[in-house]
C-alpha cells in the first residue's frame, strides 16, 4: 500500500482531516467576524430569559 | 534538543522538592488571587454557576478545551498512541470536528438560547425546567454527583503517582495539596475563577505540548521522516523493547489495523466512546450556559479549534513516535503506557523542560477537576438538595448551599484519592461513554423536538443509563472481569464493543417511542413554548 507522508491512506485521512477540521473552525472564525451579516439575530437580553 | 544523559535516581531530590515548592505555592499563590477576584463578582447563584453569563469567547475557548483535555488525555492517550499507532488520529480528527464544530453550532448556541428562556443554571435544571419534573433533575444531578466525584479521584490518583515518582514526595501529600489548592478557588470564586484558571492552566498546557511535539519532531527529522522511521518499525524490534505495539499494531505504527480485528475493536471503542461522548459531557454544557452572547459562543470556536488541534492531534501523533526514540536511545517500554511520554521526557528533554511539562500535566488535571467538582458540587447542591428536597429558596440561601455542597464534594473526593478503591479506575474509565449514553438523547431531544415529553426523557435517561451499567459490570471486557470475575461472552467483537454504539440508539429510540405514547401534558405544552421562544 502506498504510504503518504509515511502514514497509510487512512491515517493519512485522519491526520490531514484533523488539521482541515481545525482550518474549518478557523474559516468559521473569520466568515462570523467578516462576512456574517449582524443583525439578523434574534436578541435575547439576559432581562427577558434568566432571574 | 539536546540529549540527557540517564540521571541518577536521588541526585537532584531536594532540588526538586525546592522547586516543587516554589512552583506549588506560585501555583495557590495566582489561582487564590483569581479565586479572590471570583469571590469579588460572585453575589447571585447566576454568577457561581454560570459566571453570570458574562464570559467571553477567549475564556469559553479555553475554559472548554482545558476541562475537555485532562491529563488523562495528554498523558493517557499518549501512551495509549504509542501502542495501536497513528490510527487514533481518527479520535484527534472527532475531538475538533465533533468535540468543538458540531458541539457548539449544533448544541451550544441552542443550550445557551434554551437555558435562558427557562432560566436553568445546569444541564439537570434545563431537564426538569423544560419537562416540569424536579425529580428528573434531582435524579440526573445524583448520577452526575457520584461519578463525578469517582472520575475526579482518578484525575487526582494519576497525577499526585506521577508527581511522587518524579519528585519523590508521598503521594499522601501530593493529594492533599492538589486537593486544596483547587477546593479553596473553586469554592470561593465560583465559575469565574474556574474560568479564569483554566485560562491560565491552558496556556501552560499549550506551552508544554508544542515544545513537547517540536522537540521529538525535530530529533527525528521532521514530519515525515519521523513517520517513516514509525512505520519502519517491525514487530521484532518493537519486540526487542517490550512495546505491546508488537501485537496490537499488527500492520505498523502509521497504518489502520485489519477490520474487526481486537486493536480494531479497541480503536472503534475509543474512537466513538469519547470523540461523540463529548457532546453530553454535563461539565462543557456549562460553559455555553456562561457564555455572555451567541457571538461568544460563534467566536469561541476558532478558539476552541486550534486548541483542541494543539493538543489531541499533538499528543496522538508523538505517541508512536516514543517507541522510534525508545529504539534509537536504547529504552525500554515503561511497563504501562502512561508512562511512555513521561519517561521521554526526563530521558531525551532537558531539566527545565521536565518540570515545565510536569507541571502543565497539573495544570490539566487541575482545570478538568476543577470543571468537575463545581458541575458536580452545583448538581448536588442546586439539583438534588435545593430543587429536589427543599423545593426552593433564597437567592443568598442558594448560594450558601452549593458552596458547602461543593466543599462536600472537595472533602468526599479527597478521602477516596486518599484510600482509593479499585472501583474508581473503573469508573473513570466509563464516565464519558456513561454520561453519553444517559444524557445525549434526552438533550438532543430537548433542543430539536418539540414533542419531546417528561415521560420520554425519563425512558431515554433511564434506559441508556441501566444498559450502560449491565453492560460495563456483565459484557465489557475491562470492566466485567473487575466487577462479576469474567465477561459473559468471549466473542471479542462484542465484549470489546462500547456501550455507546448499543445504549444510545436504544435511548434515542425510548425517547422518541415514550414520548408518542405517554405526551406532554398541558403544563409541559407551556413549558416548551417558552424553552423555544428564543430559537
Amino acid at each position: 500500500m502506498s504510504m503518504i507522508l509515511g502514514m497509510d491512506p487512512w491515517v493519512f485521512t485522519a491526520w490531514i482531516g484533523t488539521i482541515l477540521a481545525a482550518a474549518a473552525c478557523v474559516l468559521y472564525g473569520i466568515y462570523d467576524q467578516f462576512l456574517r451579516k449582524s443583525g439578523n439575530e434574534k436578541t435575547i437580553t439576559k432581562e427577558k430569559g434568566a432571574k | 534538543m539536546k540529549k540527557q544523559s540517564p540521571k541518577k535516581k536521588g541526585q537532584n531530590k531536594m532540588e526538586d522538592v525546592i522547586f516543587f515548592v516554589i512552583f506549588m505555592a506560585l501555583f495557590a499563590g495566582v489561582f487564590s488571587f483569581l479565586g479572590y477576584l471570583g469571590y469579588k463578582k460572585t453575589k447571585t447563584a447566576e454568577d457561581y454557576y454560570v459566571a453570570g453569563r458574562k464570559m467571553g469567547a477567549l475564556v469559553i475557548a479555553f475554559s472548554y478545551g482545558a476541562t475537555f483535555i485532562s491529563a488523562v488525555a495528554l498523558i493517557g492517550f499518549s501512551g495509549i498512541a504509542s501502542i495501536y499507532g497513528h490510527a487514533l488520529l481518527w479520535l484527534a480528527f472527532l475531538n475538533v470536528f465533533i468535540g468543538i464544530l458540531i458541539a457548539f453550532i449544533f448544541y451550544g448556541f441552542r443550550t445557551r438560547k434554551m437555558g435562558l428562556s427557562l432560566k436553568a443554571l445546569t444541564l439537570p435544571e434545563m431537564l426538569g425546567n423544560r419537562f416540569n419534573s424536579t425529580k428528573l433533575q434531582a435524579v440526573s444531578g445524583i448520577i452526575i454527583a457520584v461519578f463525578m466525584i469517582a472520575y475526579t479521584s482518578a484525575v487526582f490518583l494519576a497525577v499526585s503517582s506521577l508527581f511522587q515518582v518524579s519528585f519523590g514526595i508521598p503521594y499522601e501529600i501530593c493529594v492533599i495539596v492538589f486537593t486544596i489548592i483547587v477546593g479553596i478557588y473553586l469554592v470561593v470564586g465560583g465559575l469565574y475563577a474556574v474560568m479564569w484558571t483554566h485560562a491560565v492552566q491552558g496556556v501552560l498546557m499549550l506551552a508544554g505540548m508544542l515544545i513537547l511535539t517540536i522537540g521529538i519532531y525535530s530529533m527525528l527529522g521532521g514530519v515525515g521522516p519521523a513517520h517513516e522511521a514509525a512505520a519502519a518499525l517491525t514487530p521484532e524490534i518493537l519486540e526487542g523493547i517490550g512495546s505491546p505495539a508488537a501485537t496490537q499494531a499488527p500492520n505498523g505504527l502509521t497504518s489502520m489495523p485489519p477490520v474487526l480485528s481486537a486493536p480494531f475493536m479497541m480503536l472503534l471503542t475509543l474512537i466513538f466512546g469519547v470523540g461523540i461522548g463529548v457532546l453530553a459531557q454535563p461539565q462543557l454544557i456549562v460553559r455555553y450556559l456562561s457564555a455572555k452572547s451567541e457571538k461568544a459562543l460563534r467566536r469561541a470556536i476558532p478558539y476552541g479549534g486550534i486548541f483542541i488541534l494543539l493538543m489531541t492531534f499533538t499528543a496522538f501523533s508523538i505517541g508512536p513516535l516514543c517507541n522510534v526514540l525508545m529504539v534509537n536511545n536504547g529504552l525500554t517500554y515503561p511497563g504501562t503506557p502512561d508512562k511512555v511520554v513521561p519517561l521521554i521526557v526526563s530521558e531525551l528533554f532537558p531539566q527545565w523542560f521536565v518540570f515545565l511539562f510536569l507541571f502543565a500535566v497539573l495544570a490539566a488535571a487541575m482545570s478538568t477537576a476543577s470543571a468537575l467538582f463545581h458541575t458536580a458540587g452545583a448538581s448536588l447542591g442546586r439539583d438534588v438538595y435545593e430543587k429536589g428536597m427543599k423545593k426552593g429558596g433564597s437567592e443568598k440561601k442558594s448560594l450558601q448551599i452549593t458552596r458547602i455542597a461543593t466543599l462536600v464534594i472537595v472533602g468526599v473526593t479527597l478521602i477516596i484519592s486518599l484510600n482509593p478503591p479499585d472501583v474508581v479506575a473503573i469508573m473513570c474509565a466509563f464516565f464519558f461513554g456513561l454520561m453519553a449514553c444517559t444524557f445525549l438523547a434526552p438533550y438532543t431531544f430537548m433542543l430539536y423536538w418539540k414533542k419531546t415529553s417528561r415521560a420520554g426523557a425519563w425512558a431515554g435517561m433511564l434506559g441508556g443509563f441501566i444498559f450502560t451499567m449491565f453492560w460495563y459490570a456483565l459484557i465489557y471486557f475491562k470492566t466485567a472481569p473487575q466487577i462479576i470475575g469474567s465477561s459473559l461472552t468471549d466473542n471479542y467483537v462484542i465484549n470489546m464493543l462500547d456501550p455507546l454504539f448499543i445504549a444510545l440508539p436504544l435511548s434515542i429510540v425510548l425517547t422518541i417511542v415514550f414520548s408518542l405514547l405517554i405526551k406532554q401534558d398541558k403544563e409541559e405544552q407551556k413549558l416548551m413554548a417558552k424553552a423555544f421562544e428564543n430559537i
